[in-house]
């Protein structure tokens, strides 16, 4: 769910951006990872060590990296269980 | 007691769990999602009145929705019933939106401190003075959101009922805890079915929901018509089909 929400808000910023026409200070992509940073803490509420995904948040810029960290810090919880 | 589809104008929303309207949050993105998982209805993050009287490019954006987003609701905030007209009719024009929601219940000093969102609460007469011109400037159904007051010197939530049906809203949503409390502390729950009681149109009951069983709690406890869901649902799309499972399973209990 957390993917396809990341994939959609890429997909409203680059149609955003196409009728807009001007250069956009960010892409799409990046201006999408942006926006997600306010959803991220509430998708991994209640997983174990969070907080060092959150405060790689502010450097991460593309969807592949966002959700790689996101299963890195998933299956750290799955070995800790 | 059931929750039934709940019609107001010519809007009828199936089931009446509806995404409430966050600024920061719901965007098109976050609607769609919830939609797709059983939310009745969706509401638009909060839109600025004089940001579309001052031709905000920032504030148009806020008004895009996907294609096939519906029911879906223009939300708008202000404290000038000139400028709450204006964007009203602005959103109508969009042919985008099936109703217009007036922000009455937002707590955030950025809003609260320009007069809008929950400080209309403490000035009655120009709440209703906005929900009769914006009623007057559209034709689509108007709806307000609300708190049960903004603290404890205030209008209280009986009156600010009466007021909102009597300057001709079509539909009210209520978030069931003063304004001054923000998300703290317990919703009020019976407040919400003492203004049901009171009230002939439609009441949409708002706070406190992070669980299925909490819907099935208020519905019980207030008999609203219908339940909003604004912080559960963030990161918890899923949240809307738990919640049609649950109330399924507890009304089938129930009878």
């Amino acid at each position: 769910m957390m993917a396809e929400h990341l994939r959609r808000l890429v997909e409203l910023n680059a149609l955003k951006q196409k009728r807009i026409g001007e250069k956009a200070r960010y892409t799409a992509e990046e201006a999408a990872c942006i926006q997600f940073r306010t959803h991220i803490p509430y998708y991994v509420k209640g997983l174990f060590d969070k907080k060092q995904l959150l405060m790689k948040l502010a450097t991460l810029l593309t969807v592949e990296e966002i959700l790689e960290e996101v299963e890195v810090l998933v299956e750290k919880n799955r070995r800790d269980e | 007691m059931q929750l039934k589809p709940l019609t107001f104008g010519r809007v009828k929303i199936d089931f009446p769990v509806v995404l409430a309207p966050m600024a920061g949050y719901t965007d098109a993105a976050m609607r769609t999602l919830c939609l797709e998982q059983g939310a009745g209805a969706v509401y638009t993050e909060l839109t600025s009145a004089e940001g579309i009287r001052r031709d905000s490019a920032k504030t148009f954006q806020v008004l895009e929705a996907a294609k096939g987003e519906h029911p879906i609701a223009g939300h708008i905030f202000g404290r000038d019933p000139q400028a709450m007209a204006e964007a009203a009719k602005y959103v109508e024009q969009t042919g985008i939106f099936d109703w217009i929601d007036i922000n009455c219940g937002c707590p955030v000093k950025k809003v609260v401190s320009r007069g809008a969102g929950a400080a209309l609460l403490k000035d009655l007469p120009l709440m209703s003075e906005i929900i009769k011109r914006v009623k007057g400037a559209v034709s689509l159904p108007v709806s307000v959101k609300t708190r049960i007051g903004f603290n404890n010197d205030s209008a209280d939530h009986l009156e600010i009922a009466r007021m909102v049906e009597e300057s001709g809203a079509d539909m009210i949503a209520v978030h069931a805890r003063l304004a001054k409390n923000f998300h703290g502390g317990d919703p009020d729950w019976e407040k919400l079915g003492e203004m049901k009681q009171q009230l002939s149109m439609p009441i949409i009951g708002n706070g406190g929901i992070f669980e299925p069983a909490d819907a099935s709690r208020m519905v019980k406890a207030s008999g609203v018509d219908g339940v909003m869901i604004g912080r559960g649902a963030i990161g918890n799309p899923w949240i809307f089909g738990e919640i049609k499972a649950e109330l399924r399973a507890f009304w089938s209990g129930a009878i």
